[in-house]
């Protein structure tokens, strides 16, 4: 039988330091994933990701379990990310404007319109996200990419649900705008309404 | 309701978590609401165009081949240096001990080079000691004071000879640790400076690839002639 994430951490603060190699090995790629869906470089995600299990490594002795080891985790890597930003001065990997300034020097190399020509949508997407608000960009990625419930982001940001779900609203308004503009989304896709 | 009194509904119904409730009041909106309708379907293009995008296959960290310009070649270069560190400050004795004037680190001789020196001090107790057995055991005459100041100048002789021996002992003892612990050190620091090479040499690796990479992008960047 599998052991859970709570059996693994109980082991672990009982003085069996091996199992957190299993923690290591079933959350080291999501993490990875969130941070470089959130920082944009393969790299990046690679360095903060070993940084993050660094710091879970030193900290989880005197973890209390009030909240799930994997939302802990995503709260240490999400710290760690906005850390990297405010390094960076709020510059995102790819920002939106820099996008358009390409558009409108033809010669630097491939515009936008390009892109979206080539059916390069995944790179616009990926624009369009880091373009967001840090905080609307934290919600898009745990719910989207992550796939994580409301309830587990509002226990990972610290927020009321209601919160990560206005977030989460004010996210794809935004996305749908800028996709739009970019021409990716020419047609709505059918959707059925609600059925409960 | 207002459109926006359904914003939480329309969000949890949108990533199917809406209870039942929150679902029929929402699908009521939706039928009498346009925009909504619209808004609906919109979300769920872009939720669509989101899944377009895709990250690396990231393998699993202790399986993957560490590029030296990673972190974990800092990490590796920084262990290095801090064993070798350590090392230094086993090897030169370094004891930590807590005083009134809080933690004190002194540098000092080992267990080991204690050794002799307690070997040395407990021969010269012995010494003392039989001096001692002696004195005790002479018995007491009445010789007169010429007798007894014969007698006290032997005792200070004794007493003299063996202080010397004990200062000659102690004084080789401790000149051959200090010898031994010069050495020690200066092959501790000359492994430091080994390590610290070693981390000059990767910065070194990195920032020519690092120029090699930029090299490339400004060529890159380059219009093309025609």
């Amino acid at each position: 039988m599998t052991p859970t994430d709570e059996q693994l951490v109980a082991a672990f603060q009982g003085g069996d330091y091996s199992s957190f190699n299993l923690l290591v090995l079933r959350w080291d790629r999501k993490i990875q994933g969130a941070i470089y869906r959130i920082l944009g470089s393969e790299d990046e995600a690679r360095d903060l990701c070993q940084e993050a299990f660094l710091k879970a490594y030193r900290a989880l002795p005197g973890f209390k379990g009030e909240a799930r080891f994997s939302s802990w985790l995503y709260q240490i890597a999400l710290n760690l990310c906005r850390d990297r930003i405010r390094r960076r001065k709020g510059r995102s990997f790819v920002s939106w404007e820099e996008m358009n300034e390409v558009d409108s020097h033809p010669d630097r190399g491939p515009s936008a319109f390009d892109a979206v020509e080539s059916r390069d949508i995944s790179r616009i997407v990926a624009s369009a996200v880091a373009s967001l608000p840090e905080e609307q960009r934290e919600v898009i990625v745990l719910k989207e990419y992550q796939e994580l419930t409301f309830l587990e982001i509002a226990s990972v940001l610290g927020l009321p649900p209601s919160t990560v779900k206005t977030r989460l609203y004010r996210g794809l308004s935004q996305l749908r705008v800028l996709l739009e503009r970019q021409g990716v989304r020419r047609e709505p896709a059918p959707a059925a309404a609600p059925v409960p | 309701m207002q459109c926006h009194d359904f914003t939480e509904n329309f969000v949890a119904a949108l990533y199917g978590e809406a209870e039942a409730q929150e679902h029929q009041a929402l699908d009521e909106h939706l039928k009498q609401c346009g925009d909504c309708r619209a808004e609906w379907q919109a979300f769920h293009a872009v939720r669509e165009d989101l899944k377009t995008w895709r990250a690396p296959d990231f393998q699993h960290a202790p399986g993957r081949q560490l590029a030296p310009s990673t972190r974990w070649g800092w990490l590796a270069a920084a262990a290095v240096l801090l064993l070798s560190l350590g090392g230094a400050l086993r090897i030169s004795g370094l004891q930590i001990e807590s005083g009134p004037a809080g933690l004190v680190a002194r540098f000092g001789a080992r267990p080991m080079e204690l050794e002799p020196l307690a070997t040395a001090q407990e021969q010269q107790g012995r010494e003392l000691a039989s001096l001692r057995a002696a004195l005790q055991a002479q018995p007491l005459r009445d010789t007169g004071a010429q007798d007894s100041d014969a007698l006290l100048i032997k005792v200070r002789e004794l007493v003299a000879a063996s202080e010397l021996r004990q200062r000659q002992q102690w004084q080789a003892l401790l000149s051959e640790a200090h010898e031994r612990l010069e050495a020690e050190r200066r092959f501790d620091r000359a492994r430091v400076a080994a390590s610290l090479s070693y981390l000059e040499g990767r910065t070194g690796q990195h920032m020519a690839r690092t120029t090699q990479l930029v090299g490339y992008m400004l060529e890159a960047s380059q219009p093309t002639e025609r």
